[in-house]
Formats: C-alpha cells, sequence, structure tokens
C-alpha cells in the first residue's frame, strides 16, 4: 500500500489543511483511515479503543500538521502518531499488550474470519515483540522503506534489518511448525 | 515479493475492520471544532537586537582582555619537612645582678662598658663554641 497521492497533491493538501481546510485534511486522509484503523485493532484492547485511537491519531495529525516534515512519507508521520496514541490507550486503561491475546475480547481476532489456517499476523503478535511485529507491519503491509521504519520507531537501519528478518525467520519457524503437524508446507 | 510477504499482505487485508459512518461522522466533528495550530514564533522587540548584539560584543571584549593578560606564574608549593627542626637556640644562663650606684656616674658606665665587653667576649666564645 504506498501513499495514495503523488507528491505535489499531497503537499498541496497539506498545505491546505494547515491553512485550517478539514475538506483538505479529509481528503488527505481519507486512504489512510481504514489502513490505520486496521493496524489499530492489533495494537488495542477493544475495537472501541482502536476506534478511539483512530479518532485521536486524525485530531492530533490536523492539529500538528505544521510539525510534518515532507522529507519522511506521509504514512510513516501518521503511523508514528497512531503508535503513540494506542499505547497511550493502554497506559491509561493499564492494559499490557499481552492481556490482547485474549480469544474472547481480542479485537484482531474479532475482525478476522475464522479459516483452517491461522492469520499469520495473530501468529506475528504472539511470536513477535511489541516493536517488531510493528516494524513487520510496516514494511510487508504498508511498504514501508527500512530506514523509515528505523526513524518511526526510534531505532538504527541495523536494528531493523536485523528484527525484521528475526521476524520473517520466526514467522517461518511458526509455520513450519504448524504445517508440519498438520501435515502440510510452510510457505517463505 | 516472496511467498511469505504475500501471505503477511494477504491475512492484513482479510483483517474486517471498516470505518463505520457513526466513526467518520465523530472523527469530522471533532476536526470541525479544532483548529491547525501554528508553529510558535515569538516576535522580540526592536531594542532586542541592539541589546543582544552589544551583549556579544562585551562579551567578546572581556573574553580579549581575559585571553590577552600577562600570564603570572603561580609559585610552585615546594614541600616542607614536616620533622621538627632540633632546637639550636643555646640557653643563654643570664646572670643578671640589679646594678647598684655607688661610684659616680662617668665610673659606673665605664664598669658597665667594661661588664658589656666581657659578655660580648663570653658570648662570642660560646658561639664558636656552638658552631
Amino acid at each position: 500500500m504506498t501513499d495514495v497521492f503523488t507528491e505535489d497533491q499531497q503537499l498541496q493538501l497539506i498545505e491546505n489543511a494547515k491553512a485550517g481546510s478539514v475538506e483538505a485534511f479529509n481528503e488527505l486522509l481519507a486512504g489512510y483511515r481504514e489502513r490505520l484503523l486496521r493496524f489499530l485493532v492489533t495494537r488495542s484492547a477493544s475495537f472501541a479503543d482502536a476506534e478511539d485511537a483512530l479518532q485521536d491519531t486524525m485530531i492530533n495529525a490536523f492539529r500538528y500538521l505544521h510539525t510534518y516534515n515532507a522529507r519522511w512519507r506521509f504514512s510513516t508521520w501518521l503511523y508514528r502518531i497512531a503508535i503513540n496514541n494506542a499505547a497511550r490507550l493502554r497506559r491509561t486503561e493499564s492494559v499490557e499488550l499481552g492481556d490482547l491475546r485474549d480469544e474472547e475480547g481480542d479485537p484482531l481476532r474479532q475482525c478476522i474470519e475464522t479459516s483452517e489456517r491461522e492469520n499469520l499476523w495473530l501468529v506475528a503478535r504472539r511470536e513477535l515483540s511489541d516493536e517488531v511485529f510493528t516494524a513487520m507491519w510496516l514494511r510487508y503491509v504498508e511498504d514501508q522503506s527500512v530506514k523509515d521504519i528505523a526513524a518511526l520507531l526510534d531505532r538504527s537501519v541495523s536494528w531493523a534489518k536485523i528484527n525484521l528478518m528475526r521476524g520473517r525467520n520466526a514467522l517461518d519457524a511458526a509455520l513450519t511448525k504448524h504445517a508440519s503437524a498438520n501435515g502440510g508446507q510452510a510457505c517463505g | 515479493m516472496d511467498d511469505l510477504a504475500k501471505q503477511l499482505r494477504a491475512d492484513a487485508d482479510a483483517i474486517d475492520a471498516p470505518v463505520s459512518g457513526e466513526l467518520s461522522a465523530r472523527i469530522d466533528a471533532s476536526l470541525h471544532a479544532i483548529e491547525p495550530s501554528k508553529p510558535q514564533r515569538t516576535t522580540r522587540p526592536a531594542w532586542f537586537l541592539w541589546a543582544s548584539s552589544l551583549t556579544g560584543i562585551a562579551a567578546a571584549l572581556a573574553a580579549l582582555v581575559v585571553l590577552n593578560r600577562p600570564i603570572q606564574q603561580t609559585p610552585i608549593a615546594v614541600p616542607v619537612a614536616e620533622t621538627p627542626a632540633p632546637d639550636q637556640t643555646p640557653f643563654i644562663d643570664w646572670q643578671l645582678n640589679n646594678a647598684v650606684l655607688t661610684q659616680s656616674l662617668d665610673d659606673e658606665l665605664d664598669a658597665i662598658e667594661s661588664d658589656l665587653k666581657k659578655a660580648e667576649q663570653l658570648v662570642r666564645e660560646d658561639l664558636n663554641d656552638i658552631f
């Protein structure tokens, strides 16, 4: 998933939104709302929390649009706000990420149709740390560059490369284990 | 894109999390209720420029004075032996007598001078013995 607009279109919309145009801002973020909500569902204790985090993300992005640096992709900047908001909500409600794996109230499980194969993001959330999960999501869902991922997570590029590789290996191992238990083949 | 990457993408797409109309309306209402904040720019009065320039010049002059000040070498402290020096002052047993004027003042003066010469001689001898 790449950014929705060309660079020039995006910069023009950003300038208009900075001047106070909600319409320009909505147009700018129209393609991001669902993508962000999908990500926030994986980071929140409930679907309602994910929605609240999305709303806070939109508000903060609009309010602090002047802090956006065009050196980075717009989606990188948005994701940073979203991650902070989800973490803040969890802190407010004293929810640990481990609690999100509860099958009953887990919003991610609720958003995934039951199938024979377990969704890889459920496996990823179980097998990977919070940061590595986020790095994997940004890389494989949002097509973010390793450099952008490192900047977003306040880590070095080397850290991002190593942990993306570790994430892949951990998922491969989990899939291999799952496949061998079911007599099938792992991907990767 | 390898198989794992494709599967990760497909599984992300399989997460069904639509933004409801109610949430969209809520977000829109919130956005209309706020204004984007502007970058903070502090405007300073014109005299501030002069004051800060003068302060800078004064600081530079002070730095020049300090740097060009003749260097005074501080005396190097010499360690002093802490062992007490031997008492080199000889004990002098002054044999003092009250002067009793029994003769005329001139005679007394001569006698005193003679006594002083003798005393001086004794002191010299004692000093020669010591050193």
